[in-house]
């Protein structure tokens, strides 16, 4: 029989105690999951995006408040002495969209991702709340859940019980560069290489493989969430970060912002895929954005496509040294916007209206876009807001219907 | 798949441990660990996982034909179809861009289109296993090894997680018996040896390597900043992350190689107190080394014959060893580089050998940094301009981190020059060291945790 000595010798063995201290770090890592999530995230979204509601972008029925969020660039390219602190408060209703409990007539809905949500922004700011007042007429903001595709709105519209309005579809300009209806490419590569040496293979074994692919697809995409979401990670990626001060250790995370220097002297940071040229052509986009158009008119609802310039775009001008070779930011979205129209598709392209605005608003010192975010501001959604308006207005009664009358649904309907 | 990764530590290594001891029979125990080398390989991309299939069916039917036939051609045969197969694969996948690119840049001096590059992607650790169905085809033709009749064995050879994608190259005699006697391993025997090496790789990896190359990378990558002392901090930095990496990683799978019965060789032996460039050689990837000499060198005709055949096949050898490091001119200069050392040495081995031994050791070191500098540089331009601004004072930009790289560097020199290694030690720990590393263990997993597990060098090559 094995003493008690023996026994003790044995658990202070480093086969014994180090594979019990892996294990006792995962138990420590699961554990702290029962924390609550704002208390390791700094902007609200980042906190309601990890699990989101079924169909909606963001986990319903929350409000959370950050009395000191900040923009994603500073938090990215760990640039804490960037960081424009702004108090923000994020609620969402019970199909997890960014919307106030209080539900009143809609008459438009927003789709899109983070510039449509608004990522930065206090409820109060967003395009939603800001269109629904120019237009007079309440706005649901369905964004967020990357609906891209007609059936996917029209599974929103149905919910919310609009049978009849306006669907408008931000679009930020980096994002351009992607079709949004491109079919997914199946792998036909064996072994990596060359499209010659492709192997086709059979329907059955396509099936079987788009099976595993989402299989595996998921359990990475599970395994990641796990990952992001982990407290420990959190922590000491926090920690990490202190030491990246330039002064310690050199910043790792200073490449996923770029600083720029106005002519006034301020600084303002940029994402880098911003910089990037622009070469491809809009003949895709165009395909997919009048098809989407098309498919909704025939269930009653008309379509703004809203295309939002990026930062660079609007502020490249402005810099003091440029930040990207001499190219023309933002002829995407006008040769985009251009062949919508050819299309009869209702489009708003901000890029005019954001270059018309800023020279006096730099004169005094302000902007369309927070400088430690790659999104907007209050006064950029409030312009946006009376551009999308004032082209809903102009084109009532060409390709478009008049505005549905407010009242004539309600976001409550579904239920 | 990286050893220094959460997944790895919480999911893969509990299960494959946790089923392959629930396992009893030989066969189920090979065929384990064959599925769980596959899994582990399928991380990165398991369409190359058909690759490697094909590599080991052909090695193992060549044993097979070893087995069943004497007669001279046909073993002969078994010898060349699965290593030219080898080669091609290893040709193809790691050299053609290479050629091409080499071809292309001559091209103005050439009356020949140049195709462009091709799209090849390259299959993490094809260098490693390519050179262990290589050793085991060679070995069973000199009739070294006999070969082994069960495929499964063959497969857990070749895949076997634990040294699957940057070595150690281990043959299949230096852990056959442990194969035979997988299912007889006593699991408690090899517990405290096997975390002990995993432990000390791990840390060595991680707190050393990790925290030195934060500081050097985004230095190296604008050399003609650098101060001549900055030069000099990075390329010291340089030469002690490459082999707490390397070695650290080596340590881990040796660790892993205990943790299910098997022994697999040591791949450093405390290389920077090396006392001249072939003691060096000796000490450092050894199980490349040792491949080199024994299946290229000695058939060159090694040094059984007049000095200048032995300079010649020291340096074809070294020549070769640097390619195999990587497609690019630079490692096939650092290869020439080292060859050239080693006939300089063979030749002037007298002399050298009655100067002290701790200048021996000194020279040997700067010789080494040296070298690494056209093994670290991504061209010779870089090479040039770091050789440059070590050898001839410069101003330069601070290092951002230097402080912390010179500690760095003081602790990693102290531990590689005056401390044993990781094969000297017992394992066997008094409680207050053993509450040492396991300390520094939380801490390698917190920093896995903060900055992500990065790449071992030497999974590029």
């Amino acid at each position: 029989m094995e003493s008690a000595l023996g026994r003790g010798r044995r658990r202070l063995r480093v086969g014994y105690v180090l594979p019990r201290l892996v294990l006792l770090v995962f138990a420590v890592d699961l554990a702290l999951r029962a924390l609550p999530v704002t208390w390791l995230t700094y902007r609200p979204d980042e906190a309601l995006r990890a699990r989101p509601a079924r169909g909606g972008g963001f986990a319903a029925n929350r409000s959370l408040h950050y009395p000191r969020g900040y923009g994603d660039l500073a938090a990215l390219a760990n640039l804490p002495h960037r960081r424009e602190y702004r108090p923000l408060r994020f609620t969402t209703d019970d199909l997890g969209f960014r919307n106030g409990s209080a539900r009143g007539p809609v008459g438009a809905v927003l789709f899109g991702d983070s510039f449509a949500y608004g990522s930065g922004l206090d409820d109060g700011d967003t395009l939603s709340v800001q269109l629904g007042a120019a237009l007079g007429c309440g706005v649901y903001n369905a964004a967020g859940a990357g609906a891209r595709h007609a059936s996917e709105i029209l599974a929103v519209t149905r919910r919310i019980g609009l049978r009849r309005g306006l669907v408008i579809m931000e679009r930020v300009e980096r994002e351009l560069r992607t079709v949004p209806d491109a079919p997914a490419v199946v792998a036909g590569a064996l072994m990596g290489y060359d499209a010659p040496l492709r192997v086709r293979l059979a329907s059955v074994g396509r099936r079987a493989s788009s099976v595993l692919a989402r299989a595996a697809g998921r359990l990475q995409r599970e395994a990641e969430l796990a990952t992001a979401l982990s407290p420990v990670r959190i922590l000491t990626t926090r920690l990490h970060k202190a030491l990246e001060n330039e002064q310690v250790l050199p910043n790792s995370y200073a490449h996923n912002a770029v600083m720029g220097t106005l002519r006034n002297g301020d600084w303002m940071l940029f994402y880098p895929d911003e910089l990037e040229a622009d070469e491809d052509d809009s003949a895709p986009a165009t395909a997919y954005w009048t098809s989407l158009a098309r498919e909704l008119r025939a269930h009653g609802l008309e379509l703004i496509v809203l295309l939002v310039p990026d930062k660079h775009t609007v502020y490249h001008e402005l810099l003091r040294t440029p930040l990207a070779p001499a190219t023309r930011p933002g002829q995407r979205m006008d040769r985009l916007e251009h062949a919508l129209r050819a299309e009869g598709v209702a489009v708003v392209n901000l890029r005019s209206a954001f270059a018309a605005a800023v020279p006096a608003l730099f004169a005094r010192g302000e902007y369309l876009y927070w400088r430690d975010d790659t999104h907007w501001n209050p006064r950029g959604v409030h312009l946006a807001a009376a551009e999308i308006a004032r082209a809903a207005r102009a084109e009532a009664g060409r390709p478009l219907r008049p505005l549905p009358p407010c009242g004539s649904s309600t976001a409550g309907g579904r239920r | 798949m990286l050893f220094n990764s959460l997944p790895f530590l919480y999911g893969f290594l509990p299960v494959t441990y946790a089923v392959f001891w629930r396992l009893r029979s030989r066969t189920s125990r090979y065929a384990w660990l064959a599925v769980t080398g596959y899994v582990f390989y399928s991380f990165w991309n398991y369409k190359f996982c058909a690759l490697m299939a094909f590599s080991t069916l052909v090695s193992y039917l060549a044993g097979l034909g070893f087995l069943r036939w004497d007669d001279r051609r046909r073993r002969r045969l078994c010898l060349v179809v699965p290593i030219t197969l080898d080669l091609a694969l290893l040709a193809f996948f790691k050299y053609t861009n290479f050629l091409l690119d080499s071809v292309r840049a001559a091209a103005p001096w050439l009356p020949l289109p140049v195709p462009a590059p091709l799209d090849i992607v390259l299959p993490v650790g094809i260098s490693f296993y390519t050179f262990h169905t290589i050793t085991y085809v060679v070995d069973a033709y000199r009739g070294v090894i006999r070969p082994t009749r069960n495929l499964f064995e063959f497969a857990c050879y070749v895949s076997l997680f634990a040294q699957l994608v940057a070595g150690p190259i281990v043959r299949f005699r230096q852990i056959e018996s442990d194969l035979d006697a997988i299912d007889r391993a006593d699991r408690s025997s090899h517990l405290d040896r096997g975390w002990s090496f995993f432990a000390i790789g791990l840390v060595k990896k991680v707190l050393i390597a990790d925290t030195i190359a934060a500081v050097i990378d985004p230095a190296l990558a604008h050399p003609a900043e650098l101060s001549t002392a900055g030069a000099w901090l990075c390329m010291l930095g340089y030469t002690f992350q490459l082999y707490f990496d390397f070695s650290g990683y080596s340590d881990m799978a040796v660790g892993l190689g205990h943790l299910f019965g098997l022994r697999l060789p040591q791949n450093f032996d405390s290389p920077y107190k090396a006392v001249d460039i072939a003691d060096f050689w000796r000490r450092w990837h050894i199980s490349l080394s040792t491949f080199l000499r024994d299946y290229l060198y000695v058939p060159l005709g090694g040094n059984r014959r007049r000095p200048l055949i032995t300079y010649r096949n020291l340096f074809v050898t070294m020549l070769l060893g640097g390619l195999w490091h990587g497609a690019s001119w630079t490692f096939v200069a650092w290869g020439a580089y080292h060859g050239l050392l080693l006939a300089a040495y063979r030749a002037a081995a007298p002399v050298w050998d009655r100067q002290p031994a701790w200048l021996r050791r000194a020279e040997t070191f700067v010789l080494v940094v040296i070298g690494w500098v056209l093994f670290r540089s991504t061209d010779f331009g870089m090479a040039a301009t770091l050789l440059a601004r070590m050898f001839a004072p410069h101003g330069g930009t601070a290092v951002a981190g230097a402080e912390v790289l010179t500690v760095m560097v003081a602790v990693a020199g102290a531990v590689a020059l005056l401390a044993p290694n990781t094969f000297e030690l017992r394992h066997r720990w008094s409680p207050l060291p053993a509450l040492a590393m396991a300390g520094l263990l939380v801490l390698s997993m917190l920093k896995i945790y903060g900055s992500g597990g990065t790449p071992f060098l030497y999974f590029q090559f």
